[in-house]
């Protein structure tokens, strides 16, 4: 298996929000849904996941409601508010062009500088 | 953002997640990622133990999701001020110590705030009082007499109200009247003001209303009279229904329409309006004057300077040959006076304070070397150097803000005592009292002394070396080096601030005993005033009341216990005289030249025991026929005879008249000239701090009132005689009113209000220095014994290897007596240079090396006993007992 990559803190926290974009999760649902898409790929930081939870929350772009989980056991499910949408498209952006810049940087040779 | 949105966003902060949710919620992901674990292959508890390596503690969860909310700093805080709190009690001495050295320095620097913000930025409470100013010459020719209040003729007044820079004026002319319609008869001074006074100072009356300018259209009316405060209370008592009541003044009646506040203190006594004066009466008006805004000093100087100097052309004799004008603010003579000396005592309080912050520093720091295993402890459990040192601010800052609480309620009742003690010290216009801006500097300088005394012991601290703390076994053998070197150079600070203040203290209380123990020119010692009114209607002519008087003298003489008895109509010092123009044959004045008239009997001299220098004193027959001769002071002969040939001059005041027979009775030629027949030596006659006023002393059968004083010296206390006084005076009259309040010339001097500021002030600083002394000497005291006992050890093994006692006491002495001498010079040397500022804002030229030398010995002697108590008692203690000490 290849090695896992390191998230930072501030990546979580998009990650997360693209998980819920996809429909409302509970906790470990987010949490196996980040690693079904990454395909296993992310080690998340140890003791990371709930404090990004918490501060999205706080932000208002993810809002929590106390349900009924798969097997009657009461959780609580996340769902991405309109403020989260927003931001999940300005961060995706955001990313996606910084990926583009960096590679583009260290992918140039020598006699191009 | 919207309103909604921002509350929202701000409501997990308001309204957080229960501790329970949030755990709850925790739970139940973290079951489910175990099971997913186990689903996965891995075993029950290394499924259990991985979710929580991955995920995190449950019992954590609530810190981290307040964490995550931003929660984090109130949570600290809060935290660290209830501990803060619960080791104050925990240490009631430690804690009564340091709060009670913060409550005495804030509290004073709060009362000495209030008195500064009451007396200089709000002394009077007229509207634009920063605007009001009066006009003032100084004499070119004699620069030593006091500059005088301007007086102008009527027409030239209302030139003034008509220049650029002036808004508006008032002026007031006041004559001297009479109570008339009651039986004994008494002097007011009746003031008449301009209409416009309402207007100008806006000070809402006590009762009823001010003089307003409809006042002068009401001309058939009863002429209206308003009171002030004093003569309220004096004559009424303080009785609320004056108004409406008719007030008879020189037999023309008034209505009493309202009565001022205690702090209106304008002119004295009674005021009516300006119009009920006739404009050839009015003689010399008093002006003051509204500059308009934005008008500066300077250019309403110029601008009235050049009016004044055409006033002079007109009529010469008013004004002096030479002179300057400028305009001064009404509150710039109180200002100068007083104001350095606030701003003096107010250093000294906050030096005060610093002491007493550089105790609490101390002490913590004292404190602190027993907790290093705690701060020690907490590093090794990962805080960093700057949560140590936030907590440790905390604590710093909950003794100070408890300490200035206390500060507060003691600052209160301080400035309440003050001002009960010394009523009428500062312009009685200004009112003291505990406000909003002066409770806002008192946290203000809470907060800022928390973080001065905090912050040295708190960086000190943070920062142990959790190796050798934890290793050690709680023996040492010599203390941190670094530890003692702060402590010396605080206690070091502290006597030298200390010094300072008992240094300043030392000037002003010199300089207070030295204007009580100024030469007053008469002795005032066993000498009573007994003040002799006439009723109306008696004793109708010179010779009768003459007669009258003379008896009485005769009689008061006789009464056991007396050694002297002398008669004064006007001449009852530290204030005697009337201030009347004067004239030498021979030598002509182009201006206006003023001497103090005295009427005595020849007896005043030896009675207040003032020397005759030069020439002779009347005899009776000269004085029952009221001769025209008079004797001079020093003041007057050096001044206006510089050649010595005083005696034989020929001198007369003639505004000197009898302008109404039926209050006065004088000789036929009252302004005529007088014989100067002798010289003596000069006595205060113008208040305690101004120079003297040349002086004339004549016969007072030449010119009396309706009534006069008795100066009576006796051997034992004067007041003690008084009954018998007023039984010998009964004897002759039995209608005589005798019982006014007779005080003794010491009392009268005592109530002058130099006398009281200085009294203050030397109080004052007297009580700041002893405060500071007290607490330089708490801190060294807890630095020796605190340093004894942590090298009790240190001193067992000393003694058990072989030191005598006095070796031991040596090596404690001898390190903090380096300390305490270092302190000593430093503080010397900080106090000479500040001596010359010092001298020159308390006005007294008092210096004298006395007082630093004894100020010196006697910290010594105290930082001595200091050092020596604690000693006595480590060096008391068993070898073997202190070398087991831990």
């Amino acid at each position: 298996m290849t090695k896992p990559v390191e998230l930072p803190q501030g990546t979580l926290e998009v990650l997360i929000l693209k998980a819920v974009s996809l429909g409302p999760l509970h906790g470990y649902g987010i949490l196996l849904r980040i690693q079904q898409i990454s395909g296993e790929r992310l080690e998340i930081l140890q003791g990371s996941f709930y404090t990004a939870i918490y501060r999205l929350e706080r932000h208002g772009w993810i809002k929590g409601e106390w349900g009924e989980s798969e097997n009657n056991r009461r959780a609580r499910f996340y769902s991405l508010t309109a403020a989260g949408g927003r931001q999940l498209t300005a961060e995706t952006a955001k990313w996606i062009d910084m990926a583009a810049v960096v590679a583009g940087i260290l992918n140039k040779k020598a006699d191009e500088i | 953002m919207s309103l909604l949105a921002a509350v929202r966003k701000l409501w997990p902060s308001i309204m957080p997640r229960t501790p329970s949710d949030v755990e709850e919620e925790f739970c139940s992901t973290l079951n489910a990622y175990e099971e997913h674990l186990i689903r996965q292959g891995l075993s029950e508890e290394d499924a259990r133990r991985k979710a929580r390596i991955d995920l995190g503690q449950p019992s954590v969860q609530n810190e981290t999701y307040r964490n995550a909310i931003g929660l984090r700093l109130f949570d600290e805080l809060s935290g660290d001020i209830r501990f803060g709190l619960r080791s104050l009690l925990k240490n009631p001495g430690f804690s009564a110590v340091t709060i009670l050295s913060l409550a005495l320095g804030i509290g004073a620097t709060t009362s000495m705030f209030s008195l500064i913000y009451a007396v200089l930025l709000h002394p009077v409470p007229y509207a634009d009082w920063q605007r009001l100013t009066y006009p003032i010459y100084l004499n070119d020719d004699q620069p030593t007499s006091p500059e005088r209040w301007f007086f102008l003729t009527w027409p030239q007044y209302q030139q003034l109200l008509k220049t650029t820079c002036v808004e508006d004026a008032v002026a007031d002319d006041d004559i001297t009247s009479e109570i008339t319609g009651q039986d004994i008869p008494e002097e007011v001074t009746l003031t008449y003001i301009t209409e416009n006074v309402g207007s100008f100072l806006r000070v809402p009356a006590l009762l009823g209303r001010n003089i307003q300018p409809s006042d002068s259209e009401a001309a058939h009316q009863q002429a209206p009279v308003v009171l002030s405060y004093d003569f309220w209370m004096r004559h009424y008592n303080g009785a609320r229904n004056v108004l409406g009541q008719s007030l008879e003044l020189d037999h023309k009646p008034y209505t009493i329409v309202g009565v001022m506040p205690k702090d209106y203190a304008w002119e004295p006594d009674v005021y009516t309006p300006m119009s009920l004066l006739p404009v050839h009466e009015r003689s010399y008006v008093l002006p003051v004057m509204k500059l308009k805004h934005g008008v500066s000093l300077a250019r309403a100087d110029a601008e009235i300077g050049a009016l004044v100097r055409q006033f002079a052309k007109e009529t010469p004799q008013d004004f002096p040959l030479r002179f300057r004008m400028h305009l001064e603010h009404i509150t710039d003579r109180i200002v100068t006076a007083v104001g350095h000396t606030l701003v003096l005592l107010f250093t000294a309080v906050v030096m005060l304070l610093i002491i007493g912050c550089t105790n609490c520093s101390i002490l913590l720091l004292a404190r602190g070397m027993s907790r290093q295993s705690e701060f020690a402890v907490r590093a090794a459990l990962g805080a960093s150097r700057y949560r140590i040192v936030h907590q440790l601010l905390v604590e710093a800052l909950v003794l100070s803000i408890t300490g200035s609480l206390l500060g507060i309620l003691l600052a209160y009742w301080m400035a309440k005592l003050i001002f009960s003690l010394f009523p009428d010290v500062f312009m009685h216009e200004s009112v003291v009292h505990i406000n909003l801006p002066v409770l806002a500097f008192s946290i203000a300088l809470a907060v800022v002394s928390g973080f001065l005394f905090g912050l040295l012991p708190s960086l000190r601290m943070s920062r142990p070396d959790v190796s050798k703390v934890m290793q050690a076994s709680g023996r040492k053998v010599a203390g941190h080096s670094g530890q003692a070197r702060s402590l010396s150079a605080l206690i070091g600070a502290q006597i030298a601030l200390a010094t300072v203040i008992m240094g300043a203290a030392g000037v002003a209380i010199g300089g207070f005993m030295r204007m009580t123990h100024r030469n007053f020119g008469y002795d005032p010692a066993h000498v009573m005033s007994v003040p002799i009114p006439l009723h109306r209607h008696s004793y109708l002519t010179r010779e009768e009341r003459a007669g009258y008087f003379k008896l009485l003298q005769q009689k008061i003489a006789a009464v056991p216990g007396i050694t002297a008895v002398a008669v004064s109509g006007n001449a009852v010092p530290p204030e005697s005289g009337a201030n009347l123009p004067f004239e030498i044959l021979g030598i002509p004045s182009a201006q206006r030249q003023y001497l103090r008239t005295n009427f005595i009997s020849a007896e005043y001299f030896s009675t207040l025991h003032i020397p005759l220098q030069q020439g002779r004193l009347w005899d009776e027959a000269e004085s029952s026929r009221g001769a025209a001769v008079a004797v001079i002071n020093q003041t007057l002969a050096r001044r206006y005879f510089p050649y010595g040939n005083a005696i034989g001059q020929q001198i007369r005041t003639p505004t000197l008249r009898v302008d109404n027979p039926e209050q006065m009775v004088g000789v036929a030629d009252t302004n005529g000239w007088l014989q100067v027949i002798g010289i003596v030596a000069d006595s205060l006659n113008d208040g305690l701090d101004k120079p003297v006023q040349p002086a004339l002393y004549v016969p007072y059968p030449r010119f009396m009132w309706m009534g006069n004083q008795f100066l009576i010296r006796t051997q034992g206390s004067p007041l003690a005689s008084l009954h018998d006084v007023q039984r010998a005076i009964l004897s002759v009259n039995s209608d005589q009113q005798t019982d006014f309040d007779v005080r003794d010339l010491n009392q009268r001097i005592q109530q002058q209000p130099e006398f009281k500021q200085q009294r203050l002030f030397s109080i004052l600083f007297g009580l700041f220095s002893g405060l500071a002394l007290a607490l330089a000497l708490v801190g060294l005291y807890s630095v020796v014994s605190y340093s004894v006992t942590q090298r009790t050890n240190e001193f067992g093994i000393r003694m058990a290897l072989g030191a005598q006692r006095t070796h031991v006491l040596w090596i404690v002495c001898h390190n903090i007596g380096i300390t305490v001498c270092g302190g000593l010079l430093a503080g010397l040397l900080i106090f000479f240079s500040l001596h010359r500022i010092l001298i020159h804002w308390t006005q007294n030229s008092y210096s004298s090396p006395l007082i630093l030398a004894a100020v010196a010995v006697l910290f010594i002697l105290c930082a001595a006993l200091a050092c020596i108590i604690p000693a006595m008692r480590a060096t008391s203690v068993e070898p073997m007992q202190a070398v087991r000490y831990e």
